[in-house]
């Protein structure tokens, strides 16, 4: 008992010198950064906005994909210790509930932050798409509200209600208004890479780009407002009512909702995040699987089994959503399409077989498209937005080719899983692999976890840098909305450590709390057993 | 006289009863994120265990109307993003550095907070200490900053200047001292006073001495806490006569200069004060008999939690037409709403009518997890 309070002493001593460390080293890289001067212009103030901008976004796109697939484990693993009166699978489910809810407590912590910079680092935003996210945002609330009363309730109501079926009903409430939730906030970022609803306003600017749906915007009021971006506060303060003498901006403020990209984008997301949750969640278990004296086999292999059939299942569809995304991109967004490829147009057999079913097929090259320039309002943007496209394109397919090859690794193993109901697939994985299924389902998780992560972020910053150098595809740029006041070396930093610390604070509850758990139903299964 | 459109009609209303909501439970967030640590170290100084079990029992509160508020925060932001985009594009940019420090505040007190329940006991008492004070600094820093945009709508001073890049000039503004230190404590006396209610509430009037304790523990507190907010209520009163005198017309009722009368609004926080102190005061007589009153309690615990909303919806609707108050007038609210898009008086009315509905509903809800949750947190794994 002494030599465990020693020990534990001893632990925290050295917890206590290695927070003391990182707390110096932070604070002479805050002097460092102190040290640096300040942009001086719109532009330089957006290049110094984005690092903290894309670490925020990945953060919360972390503990987000976690928080919206998890439910798609949690709630028919639930359903199968209903129907089966197995009270493993039950146990299963409300560990991972567990996750599920720090999940979406740190989700929402790093949302804040995500939102804070949207509207004080990117200031002008507000301005410049207020009013086209207006209805997704809206219903957005209504969805987030939702889901946090049924996360709550579904939460706190584990073995108090006599029905299960009833307990199961509220986390179908929850996943409904995640998914939806989730499906909104798309919508508003789908309209930023597809403005839907702006009609020929993006194709005057890029000729090569085709009509963005219906025409439900006022161009003059628009045109006039990303104009006079970012001096408007200044401007409205001094006449308060020009806004609204310019008229509507948007006439069908629903014509949004409509956007082509943001449904395959929803349906394409919400398959990455169950992929993610589902393989992570097998991976946690084949873990506690490995590392155990077997005690609790059955329990952590039925849950792996089950977990990692969810990630094969999701894995196939994602790359069903993964090629309407493509198609989505080839339409409305050619140059990123180029860019991504890592094709500079012309013929590609494969490329031309995939997306126009013509192996022959001419794609236009980036000196056509910069041969229609001139037919542009701004020809001078139009040939910078094709510039910056041949500029990233190789980072662009590097990261969009690892997305596909962690898409096809993933196919493999969910084909190989198939070897859990077929002795023909079974024979197959022993050959190759040599070694039998269930084993390999147990080892591969954990690859599966992490390829499920690299895929969802490359995909991401493809669909994101792809944009580049539009905030607004076709139509405001990244300096545009920038806030005027300058985003120092020293702020930029201070954020970028904030946002680390709660990643880390993040993954720590990750691991402790559930296991925690883990260990309540360890003792609970050994009780039992008794 | 300045109408409303249906838009800023809408945003007006949604914007005020987020607002309303989200504070009231924002204040018992602050007042117990420094409650808490404070009676931890006070068990510890005196030994005292039934302290620390307090202090734990009390968290329990703290999360749940940490839930609540976060949840009419994101409510606030989307409607001022969506509905008050000038307003937001103006705030965000000559608002910069008390906004950031408000955030600040938030990133510090939601880990410090988890961080806090999940250590209990695990570390030595010292960092646990250390971790509550960060919790109360975090949860300090948020009025600190967001204080600043209800001080600069009730009067825009530097607006030029910060316009031109002197963003601190704007901590000149002499509403925003009072209206600080107005909330940290107004916020301290109501969680205390609300405390002292409910577990005198919670005793169901036994005459064992259950709940004695607690009661009387929160009343020390919460007593000297309500004398300093009121105190401070007067001084505010009179520096926005002087800063405001839009909304000073408007809680007065002088309909010359304003356009609405929130005189008897107002009048309602001195009455809920009065009551507050009252009701305080008899229950700690009747604990110091070892009785407690469940009447009062529920009298004390009424009026303890409106009488600081009532203030903050005051401090709105007086506003009314107008959004940025200059001097005797104002901004119009029209103006920095969102009129770019179509929204007809039937859509504002229901837009209204269905958030007034989910609110309620949601609140229902809170109040049914905090029935079903009744045994302490740390006794129920999940």
């Amino acid at each position: 008992m002494r030599a465990d309070h020693g020990q534990s002493e001893l632990t925290q001593s050295r917890f206590l010198w290695l927070a003391a460390a990182i707390l110096a080293i932070a604070l002479l890289l805050g002097l460092y950064f102190a040290g640096q001067p300040s942009p001086t212009s719109s532009t330089a103030n957006a290049a110094a906005a984005e690092p903290m901008t894309i670490f925020g976004i990945y953060v919360h796109g972390f503990f987000l994909s976690l928080a919206l697939g998890l439910p798609y484990v949690v709630l028919p693993l639930e359903a199968l210790g209903i129907i089966r009166k197995d009270k493993q699978y039950t146990d299963a489910a409300k560990h991972i509930s567990v996750v599920w809810a720090i999940s979406f407590g740190f989700g929402a912590v790093t949302g804040t932050l995500v939102e804070f910079g949207l509207v004080q680092i990117w200031s002008g935003v507000t301005l410049a798409i207020g009013s086209f996210f207006f209805i997704p945002l809206v219903f957005e609330l209504f969805a987030f509200l939702i889901e946090v009363v049924f996360l709550a309730l579904y939460l706190y109501t584990w073995n108090k209600m006599k029905s299960k079926w009833l307990h199961w009903l509220l986390g179908l409430f929850l996943l409904i208004g995640s998914s939806s939730s989730a499906a909104l906030i798309l919508t508003a970022n789908s309209w930023m890479q597809t403005p839907w609803g702006t009609g020929p306003l993006v194709q005057a600017i890029l000729p090569w780009s085709p009509v963005m749906g219906p025409s439900a915007v006022n161009s003059t009021a628009l045109v006039t407002i990303y104009k006079a971006l970012p001096k408007t506060g200044s401007l409205l303060m001094a006449s308060p009512n020009v806004i609204s003498s310019l008229g509507y901006l948007l006439y069908d403020p629903y014509v949004v909702l409509f956007n082509p990209n943001a449904i395959v984008t929803t349906a394409h997301t919400i398959l990455t995040a169950i992929v993610i949750a589902a393989f992570e969640t097998a991976a946690i278990f084949s873990y506690s699987y490995l590392k155990g004296n077997g005690r609790k086999k059955d329990f952590f292999l039925n849950t792996v089994k089950f977990a990692y059939g969810v990630g094969a299942l999701a894995s196939i569809l994602t790359i069903v959503s993964g090629d309407q995304m493509a198609r989505i991109v080839h339409s409305y967004q050619y140059l990123k399409f180029l860019s991504m490829e890592g094709f500079r147009g012309g013929v590609d057999p494969v490329i031309g077989s995939i997306s126009n079913f013509n192996p022959g097929y001419i794609f236009p090259s980036f000196s056509d498209l910069a041969g229609t320039a001139g037919k542009s309002i701004d020809p001078a943007t139009a040939t910078l937005t094709i510039d910056k496209a041949e500029q990233i394109m190789p980072v662009l397919s590097v990261l969009y080719y690892s997305m596909i090859i962690c898409g096809v690794v993933l196919l493999v193993f969910s084909i190989a899983y198939l070897g859990l109901f077929s002795r023909r697939v079974d024979r197959l994985v022993k050959v190759v692999i040599r070694m039998p299924t269930e084993r390999f389902v147990l080892y591969s998780s954990f690859a599966a976890a992490v390829l499920g992560i690299v895929a969802g972020s490359a995909g991401w910053a493809v669909r994101e840098i792809g944009r580049q150098p539009w905030t607004i595809y076709g139509l405001v740029r990244s300096e545009q909305v920038i806030t005027p006041n300058p985003i120092t070396p020293l702020f930029s930093y201070f954020i970028v450590l904030v946002e680390a610390m709660t990643f880390v604070s993040g993954i720590v509850a990750l691991y402790f709390i559930p296991t925690k758990s883990l260990m309540e139903i360890e003792k609970q299964v050994e009780v039992v057993r008794g | 006289m300045v109408p409303f459109t249906p838009v800023s009609w809408m945003a007006f209303l949604l914007l005020g009863l987020a607002t309303l909501v989200h504070i009231t439970f924002v204040n018992l967030v602050l007042g117990f994120s420094v409650i808490i640590p404070f009676t931890e170290y006070l068990s510890y100084r005196g030994k005292d265990e039934r302290l620390m079990e307090l202090a734990k029992r009390t968290f329990k509160y703290l999360i749940l109307t940490d839930l609540v508020a976060g949840v009419w925060g994101t409510w606030i932001t989307i409607v001022l993003a969506g509905l008050w985009p000038t307003l937001t594009y103006i705030a965000t940019t000559v608002l910069f550095v008390p906004i950031t420090v408000a955030l600040v505040g938030i990133l510090i007190a939601i880990p410090s907070i988890a961080i806090y329940w999940y250590t209990w006991g695990k570390v030595s008492r010292g960092v646990h200490l250390f971790v509550g004070c960060l919790m109360a600094f975090g949860a300090l820093l948020v009025p600190t900053g967001f204080r600043m945009i209800f001080a600069f709508i009730d009067d825009p001073v530097g607006l030029n200047e910060a316009l031109k890049g002197n963003l601190y000039v704007i901590f000149g503004n002499p509403i925003y001292p009072i209206w600080v230190v107005w909330s940290w404590f107004g916020s301290l006396a109501m969680s205390a006073l609300v405390a002292a209610g409910t577990y005198a509430w919670r005793s169901k009037g036994s005459a064992n001495g259950e709940g004695v304790k607690e009661t009387t523990y929160f009343l020390k507190l919460g007593i000297p806490f309500l004398i300093i907010t009121a105190i401070m209520g007067m001084y505010f009163f009179f520096v926005l006569q002087a800063a405001s005198p839009y909304i000073f017309a408007s809680i007065t009722g002088n309909t010359i200069v304003a356009h609405y009368n929130f005189l008897s609004l107002f009048l309602l926080y001195p009455i809920l004060a009065v009551i507050a102190a009252a009701s305080a005061l008899a229950l700690f007589a009747s604990a110091r008999e070892g009785k407690l009153n469940r009447l009062i309690s529920f009298v004390l615990v009424t009026a303890a939690f409106l009488m600081i909303p009532i203030v903050e919806a005051v401090n709105d609707a007086s506003r009314a037409p107008y959004m940025v108050i200059t001097g005797d007038t104002g901004l119009p609210a029209n103006a920095f709403a969102n009129t770019m898009i179509p929204i007809s008086w039937s859509i504002a009315e229901l837009a209204v009518t269905i958030a007034v509905a989910v609110m309620a509903t949601f609140l229902l809800g809170i109040y049914f997890i905090y029935k079903v949750k009744t045994t302490p947190i740390a006794e129920e794994p999940l």
